[in-house]
């Protein structure tokens, strides 16, 4: 049965998956996701280094919620996937829709660059 | 009488024999080249008139070709056209396989990593019809000696399958498992299940479940038959199991080291 734990710190709040995502385990993912919203920091990570798989109601909440995330002027990532899962996101074509990166570090490098060229602009 | 006529000629009934079974041997080989060549001529012959009727269709497809009211009978044709495109893929594939010679590319693989792929591809599907696809793939399933890509075939038939016929909303868990003689792979959905005289004739060609396909898909009623004969080609079996209303599952078993005819080194 999977686990979550949110961390926060500064601007980043990170998700962690410790377990992979099945259909036992979508309705607990899906408010996960949701705390992780309420955590209401503008960087948001999804680390899916302990995650076996991630079913497709898995991945579709990922999708959404990342949306969710630019929708309130924020940036989020997902990071750490196993080959299996990597390789369907590409398959599925959602590399179009969501950040990956291989690990937890990359994704905060990539998203604070991000969100202070965002500053920046403004 | 008989008892003298024997005692008199075996040699000569053997011989006939003999000659019977060589020739019996020629005009199993004569059909087998000329099944090959029909194969050859149909798969040709069928798919690039297929090929040339998409393309027409993608081209009037184009912004401005055609009237704004036409599009949707071009949506139809091209509706029509998958139907007989996937008939014409099935038909000939089912035909291949049913040939004595048909042989199988026997390479060793993971086939956890087979399943992974497969179910990589079904993503997409899963996704847009809302149904969750789920993966509970045992360490055991381990390595096999088979064709990976008839294999990769049979798995895409079965999960294939239980998507086209699953509402929204549901569920279907492909597991894998093996002991030292065998890998099986199940395939469990929660759509409408299996009415009590679909079972008896599920593999067999042409023939459809009483359920329809969820989002109005095409169904040429060879999936499983194809699903079928990969299986026993393999020296496998394949089995369905399952109730009206609660579900079906369907899965094969292939034996580690498959038993069929492995296509020569020379080829």
């Amino acid at each position: 049965m999977a686990g979550f734990s949110i961390e926060t710190r500064g601007p980043l709040a990170v998700l962690r998956l410790n377990g992979g995502i099945r259909s036992d385990e979508n309705a607990a993912f899906a408010d996960a996701l949701r705390s992780l919203l309420a955590a209401g920091r503008p960087l948001a990570i999804v680390d899916a280094s302990g995650a076996d798989y991630l079913n497709s109601r898995a991945l579709g909440d990922l999708v959404v919620f990342c949306q969710e995330v630019r929708n309130r002027g924020g940036e989020a990532a997902l990071a750490g996937l196993c080959p299996l899962v990597l390789r369907t996101v590409r398959c599925a074509g959602l590399e179009v829709l969501v950040d990956i990166h291989a690990d937890v570090a990359g994704a905060e490098r990539a998203l604070l660059e991000r969100g202070g060229r965002k500053e920046s602009s403004q | 009488m008989e008892d003298e006529q024997r005692e008199q000629a075996p040699g000569a009934g053997l011989d006939s024999l003999r000659r019977e079974n060589l020739t019996l041997r020629q005009l199993v080989s004569e059909l087998g080249a000329s099944s090959d060549k029909f194969l050859a001529v149909a798969t040709h012959d069928l798919r690039t008139p297929l090929a040339g009727m998409r393309l027409l269709v993608d081209m009037l497809s184009q912004p401005g070709r055609v009237a704004p009211e036409s599009v949707r009978l071009l949506d139809g044709l091209r509706r029509n056209l998958a139907t007989i495109e996937a008939l014409v893929a099935d038909v000939l594939n089912a035909a291949r396989l049913s040939q004595p010679g048909d042989t199988l590319n026997l390479t060793e693989f993971e086939f956890n990593a087979l399943v992974g792929d497969v179910l990589a591809g079904l993503f997409p599907l899963a996704m847009k019809k809302n149904v969750t696809l789920d993966a509970k793939l045992d360490e055991t399933a381990g390595v096999i000696l088979a064709d990976r890509a008839r294999v990769g075939q049979m798995l895409t038939n079965l999960v294939g399958n239980a998507l086209k016929f699953s509402p929204p909303g549901a569920a279907v868990t492909v597991s894998t498992a093996g002991d030292s003689e065998f890998a099986e792979a199940t395939v469990t959905d929660t759509g409408p299940g299996l009415q009590p005289g679909d079972k008896d004739k599920l593999f067999k060609p042409f023939v459809r479940g009483s359920a329809p396909a969820t989002g109005g898909e095409p169904s040429t009623g060879l999936g499983l038959y194809i699903t079928k004969k990969i299986a026993e080609a393999h020296g496998g079996l394949v089995g369905a199991d399952g109730a009206p209303g609660r579900g079906s599952t369907f899965f094969f078993r292939l034996p580690r080291r498959c038993a069929g005819r492995p296509r020569s080194s020379g080829a």
